[in-house]
């Protein structure tokens, strides 16, 4: 009788265990509103740092209630920072990116570089033959985005990664890794996580 | 003898629901702060150091406070008071593990979901451990955690040590560092710490905190903090020498953060604090020559024992922006012991930027016009080390249902 509780949890332990390393395998990186884009973009480009979310919002912090002006919204534009662009590759990138569709705003990853190939092969408008150049530099946008160069600036190399790095004596990242890792990582731990179950059994009996 | 035999089988209970929960906190990797409950005021605590390593409140648990915690925030399923009950065994470090008195240990772990613009997401929020060592006088503390913030975002990005600025894990580090007790009412540390400013409240997205940029989520920098706690009065120093973990060097903030807290009664306290820095390039608009301030008053008052009030009020001078101010309201009620419900009102207008390019734009709310936040919540203390929280939050932007599982270890 007084061993009956004990018994219960143990096998409440154990299909916590178990349950939490089903749940830990299953785990993917988290969908929805994740700003993914600035790294699909350096992924695509192999940038060297990950583009300010400036490219295409008039905030640091990205998000929808401030993209810059398109096709789709001709709002106000706040620009962020002396000398920064104004937003004509991002409207471009909408205009080009509907492929004579309806304007609309990519919704994945896959959307947006869909999108930017698109940029890089369709003529600009009919006058012009060649791709967009936003900021009228002599240098088409997809070729300055694979030079960590602004599409939307006539500025100098690199000034795609304008921002602050981050880390003890941060150089400039890494192309992110595959998000199998998430995965690997988490099954690794899932599985210390049932070797201390067993050990701490194995060392009652 | 029972009692022997039921503590041994709750601390075999207890081991191994850590040991079958740990898979799960292996989703865990992403950022924000731990627990420091100004509202404790409502039971006569107006300093910080009795329960918290940090003198200023937050993270890192004494022995004592690990106590307080389980007697007087969690929920009591044993018919008795607090001041009736003794601290139960699990309220120690992993729920079981008794450490010397020299060494002070823990760890906050959270789970969120979060409902905003018809989407529902569930993601992993933080994996911190953090701990403090004494030798005499001398102490040395610090935080290590994981992050996996995606490129744009600001949150954790501040604190990492390793340097992945895409949406790779980071290892991080909030705080760390050594000081002395110079007296029973002085202590000296240098390292990265926690800003000394206004209310110490764990709501890091709080306008009041994101905006002036001293939360504990993100908000430590490097510098040298002289702190004093006495019966009735407290407050905390510190020249702020740039965070390093932030490049190249324009875009580090230095200058100081500071606050002084006056009780007034047994359980109300008041206090000012102000905040001044200067970088060659703000790290977030990337405005040049940025001079940035916060400045105005605060309050902590523990109205009855179950209903508390917190509020802040601070102006905000930013000389890339127009004058502004930012400040919330926050009552506090605790139904029964463990269970709290929180009303919160948050107001800011950060002030418009001052560029040309954008002067001809018209204001928008909290950004050259006012605007208002409302706060609706509920947090539940349910277990030892646990609670869950679960907050509405109105914003003229957007309607965010937000709620966590929190554990600390």
């Amino acid at each position: 009788m007084r061993r009956s509780t004990p018994v219960k949890t143990r096998g409440l332990g154990r299909s916590l265990a178990w349950a939490s390393v089903f749940g830990a395998l299953v785990w993917s990186a988290p969908a929805g509103a994740e700003p993914t884009f600035p790294a699909a973009l350096q992924k695509e480009f192999k940038n060297q740092c990950a583009v300010q979310c400036t490219l295409c919002h008039t905030s640091p912090e990205g998000g929808l209630d401030n993209l810059k002006p398109s096709p789709i919204s001709t709002g106000p534009v706040a620009l962020i920072s002396p000398n920064r662009g104004t937003g004509e590759f991002f409207a471009n990138l909408i205009r080009i990116g509907a492929n004579g569709g309806s304007p609309h705003y990519p919704a994945s990853d896959d959307a947006l570089i869909a999108m930017v190939k698109l940029l890089e092969t369709t003529p600009c408008d009919k006058m012009m033959g060649t791709p967009c150049d936003s900021d009228g530099d002599g240098t088409i946008d997809t070729k300055e985005l694979a030079e960590d160069e602004d599409p939307d600036v006539i500025d100098k190399p690199g000034d795609y990664c304008l921002g602050p790095k981050y880390g003890c004596g941060a150089h400039i990242g890494n192309i992110p890794r595959e998000s199998s890792a998430t995965r690997e990582a988490a099954a690794v731990i899932s599985l210390l996580g049932v070797g201390l179950v067993f050990l701490r059994r194995a060392r009652r009996r | 003898m029972r009692k022997d035999t039921h503590t041994v089988r709750t601390r075999g209970v207890w081991w191994r629901v850590l040991a079958a929960a740990l898979p799960l906190l292996s989703v865990l990797f992403v950022s924000k702060p731990a627990h420091a409950y100004s509202w404790m005021i409502r039971h006569g605590y107006s300093g910080c150091p009795v329960c918290h390593a940090d003198p200023s409140g937050g993270e890192t648990l004494t022995a004592y406070g690990r106590a307080q915690s389980d007697l007087l925030l969690r929920m009591r399923y044993d018919g008795k008071k607090a001041e009736e009950a003794e601290p139960s065994p699990a309220s120690r470090f992993l729920w079981f593990m008794d450490l010397p008195t020299s060494v002070l240990m823990g760890g906050s772990i959270r789970v969120a979901s979060d409902y905003e613009n018809k989407q529902f997401s569930v993601f992993p929020m933080q994996l911190d451990v953090y701990g403090q060592l004494r030798f005499g006088s001398f102490i040395a503390g610090g935080s290590l955690g994981v992050i996996k913030t995606p490129p744009g975002s600001l949150y954790g990005r501040t604190s990492q040590i390793t340097t992945n600025q895409g949406d790779q894990y980071n290892l991080i580090s909030r705080t760390f560092y050594v000081g002395y007790d110079l007296s029973n009412e002085f202590t000296l540390r240098v390292g990265r710490l926690n800003l000394p400013f206004g209310v110490r409240i764990p709501e890091h997205t709080m306008w009041v905190r994101q905006t002036t940029r001293t939360d504990r989520e993100s908000g430590q920098e490097y510098g040298v903090a002289l702190a004093y706690n006495a019966e009735s009065l407290r407050g905390e120093f510190m020249p702020i020498l740039g965070n390093y973990q932030i490049n190249p060097d324009k875009f580090r903030e230095r200058g100081y953060s500071g606050y002084l807290e006056l009780m007034a009664g047994t359980r109300a306290a008041i206090g000012v604090s102000s905040f001044y820095t200067y970088a060659k390039e703000d790290r977030v608009t990337l405005e040049t020559s940025v001079a940035r301030g916060a400045h105005g008053p605060f309050t902590r008052i523990g109205v009855t024992d179950e209903f508390a009030i917190l509020g802040e009020a601070d102006l905000l001078t930013d000389s890339s922006r127009a004058l502004g101010y930012v400040g919330f309201v926050q009552g506090d009620y605790e139904f029964v012991q463990g269970l709290h419900g929180m009303l919160t009102v948050e107001w800011q207008d950060q002030g418009q930027l001052k560029s040309e390019k954008v002067a001809a734009m018209r204001p928008r709310p909290g950004d050259g016009k006012g605007e208002m936040g409302l706060w609706v919540s509920a947090n539940w203390f349910f277990l030892p080390h646990m609670d869950v929280r679960i907050d509405a939050i109105q914003r003229p932007s957007d309607f965010s249902l937000f709620t966590q599982l929190h554990a600390f270890l």
